[in-house]
């Protein structure tokens, strides 16, 4: 029986690698997903001199790209300045992502939604968010024409 | 795993199935031809996953098909492997369905009481040929779009139905998004759904009959169980049919530009196992052509089913069967014939070089600015990167007025058509082919200097207008000199000369490069 074992042994075998190849295959496909294409870069977004005492809020279109899918989504952050330099903050409220506005009159920044309120500089004062305001790269490009520039 | 098994076993009793399944007893002789039909269930099985998996990233409308075909192509790992697979295993499903079905022929396995076999098996190799017609479409590029216009066309000839038959081909008046959708429908969820079924009714047919086995029996054979001799033999072809798809799936499958409704003059091929069809309809044309196109195919159908009807009795050796032998391999043999001479015809589509009108788009591209904002991480995306649904005249208008987004809510400032043209299959050409071609310094001047200017009246390699002569081949007709004279100042060579001067025009440097590059078409 020594070529009967063989033969099952064939069968086997090769059944294997075609089943496993395609299993493989189909592994691949559904496991190992492309790379995330979504690169940051430096963004000019106002001038030095634009900035006053109060937070400037800039809306930036950011290129999202998912698999084949390519649109535009609106961000939006407060700009302001911090000593020499500048602060950046992320206008989406920690707690559950709606959009905060400045309230000049408080010099908070309050969220709609459930009554959040942070300071000027994003921490927290008041109401249910777990942690500060997001903080963004911010930077001034050259000194002379003041480009206030935020990394998104 | 051997407690795992028993404890299966008490609970479903599945080696008793295992064991019938394969001790099923086979025919003494019967060899390697008889293998054919596993080879298929095993394409079948790899059409079905690679199908699976493409699902995982293609989208089945107008807007997107073509940037996921393309984005499975380049940025989805194995992708372009898959997708190879798919397309290459089709035309292997549909030889090894042509190859199984001669086998059956000659052996006269259709005969009593297999003719329900025989039937369904003709059902499956139309559900193949399903497949193939409806997956055809699904890349929307040119090829898909043009061959499917030729499809249902065809299904317009049908008497009394076909305007109706078209239209629901289409769900629509015309083909678009929801012709996609619904052949896609058709391809992924239909068509497999009865594929499995006619499947299952062919297999539990053939095992209720047993395989018919060789016509003649060597008295020396003895009959055999299917496991594990005859198996080691399906497995060890397969392996091999397997292998010989993998080596040609790794190059891919091709993707043409995208779907261009408004390009005519695209000429459609289809995929080869309809190449010998498509030749025949040349030779009927006018009121003829419902003969090939469905009169001789539906015929041919209805004799395959009709065959173990038609010839019947117990007789099973070729020699004593020659009528319905020929009946069936006559007509194979015309196709056959039909399709080599299509395929030794030169394709009719150029490749995709570059034109003289693409490589000027590229030139204006590049004096314009346009890369300020089509820029990597820009205000807009990369010109290579452009999603392939805009129209040809949306381009347009956003060429020459690069804020409107919507055309038709502002009028567009003048802007030079050619160039406009140019611009437009710049980028089209772009999608397809990223990089530039390398020419010599003069010649890129030339063609520059061509494509925008004398493509609006002259002809080159067809493309551009006709109210002046093709310049393809103008070289043969003058020399470098005389055409550098000629294009400075046409009245100055011939006094009714029709053709504007260009001496103005162009710096000297582009009249030479011209009258260099023209006088060398020959």
């Amino acid at each position: 029986m020594e070529r009967r074992a063989w033969l099952k042994a064939v069968v086997g075998g090769g059944v294997s690698v075609l089943a496993g190849g395609l299993a493989a295959l189909l592994a691949t496909f559904a496991v190992r997903t492309p790379v995330d294409e979504r690169r940051e870069e430096w963004r000019r977004v106002a001038r030095l001199d634009e900035l006053g005492d109060d937070p400037l809020p800039v809306t930036l279109s950011v290129p999202i790209v998912h698999g084949w899918h390519r649109t535009r989504a609106a961000r939006t952050v407060y700009v302001q300045r911090d000593g020499d330099g500048v602060r950046a903050l992320s206008a989406v409220c920690t707690h559950l992502g709606c959009l905060v506005g400045w309230n000049a009159a408080s010099r908070t920044f309050e969220c709609p939604c459930h009554g959040g309120s942070y300071d000027s500089r994003g921490a927290v004062v008041a109401g249910p968010p777990p942690r500060a305001l997001d903080v963004l790269p911010a930077r001034v490009d050259n000194p002379e024409d003041g480009d206030v520039l935020i990394r998104l | 795993m051997k407690r795992l098994g028993a404890w299966l076993h008490g609970r479903t009793g599945y080696r008793a199935g295992l064991r019938r399944l394969l001790d099923e007893p086979l025919p003494a002789g019967t060899g390697w031809l008889f293998t054919l039909g596993s080879v298929l269930l095993v394409l079948l099985a790899i059409q079905a996953v690679t199908g699976l998996a493409l699902t995982l990233y293609y989208a089945p409308t107008p807007d997107h098909a073509y940037d996921s075909i393309r984005f499975i192509d380049t940025s989805v790992p194995l992708g372009s492997f898959v997708r190879g697979l798919h397309h290459a295993g089709a035309s292997f499903v549909v030889v090894f369905a042509l190859l199984h079905l001669l086998r059956v022929l000659f052996h006269a396995a259709y005969k009593r009481p297999r003719e329900l076999t025989w039937l369904v098996g003709v059902g499956l190799l139309l559900v193949v040929l399903a497949f193939a017609l409806t997956g055809y479409l699904l890349p929307w590029d040119q090829r898909a779009y043009w061959g499917t216009v030729v499809t249902i066309n065809i299904a317009r000839l049908t008497p009394w139905i076909g305007e109706r038959l078209a239209q629901v081909l289409q769900g629509g008046v015309d083909i678009g998004a929801l012709t996609l959708l619904r052949w896609y429908a058709v391809h992924v969820v239909f068509l497999p759904a009865v594929l499995v079924a006619l499947t299952i009714v062919h297999l539990v047919l053939m095992r209720r009959h047993g395989i018919s086995g060789p016509i003649r029996s060597d008295p020396a054979a003895r009959s055999r169980p299917f496991y594990p001799h005859h198996a080691a033999r399906d497995v060890l072809v397969s392996l091999a049919v397997t292998a010989v798809l993998v080596a040609i799936a790794s190059e891919g499958a091709p993707l043409e530009s995208e779907a261009d409704p408004t390009d005519a003059s695209y000429i459609p091929r289809p995929e080869w196992y309809f190449l010998g069809l498509f030749e025949l309809l040349k030779y009927l044309p006018g009121r003829w052509e419902i003969v090939g196109a469905l009169v001789v195919p539906g015929l041919f159908v209805l004799l395959l089913a009709l065959l173990p009807w038609l010839d019947r009795g117990d007789r099973r050796e070729p020699r004593q069967r020659v009528p319905a032998l020929a009946a069936v391999l006559l007509p194979l043999a015309i196709l056959f014939g039909l399709t080599v001479v299509a395929w030794r015809e030169p394709a009719a589509m150029p490749a995709a070089a570059w034109s003289a009108r693409e490589i000027a788009g590229a030139a204006i591209v590049d004096e314009s600015g346009c890369v300020r904002c089509h820029a990597e991480n820009g205000l807009a995306d990369e010109l290579s990167q452009q999603p392939g649904h805009h129209s040809p005249d949306w381009l347009a208008a956003h060429v020459a007025d690069p804020e409107i987004i919507a055309p038709g809510l502002r009028e567009a400032g003048f802007v030079d058509p050619g160039d406009v043209a140019a611009v437009v299959a710049y980028v089209r050409q772009l999608r397809l082919d990223p990089a530039l071609p390398e020419l010599a310094a003069t010649d890129l001047v030339a063609l520059r200097v061509i494509g925008r200017s004398c493509l609006t009246c002259h002809r080159l390699d067809g493309d551009g207008g006709t109210e002046g002569p093709d310049l393809s081949d103008v070289g043969a007709r003058h020399d470098q000199a005389w055409l550098r004279r000629w294009i400075e100042d046409p009245e100055a060579v011939s006094p009714d000369a029709e053709m504007p001067s260009f001496g103005n025009l162009l710096t000297s440097a582009e009249l030479d490069a011209v009258a260099a590059y023209l006088a060398q078409r020959r």
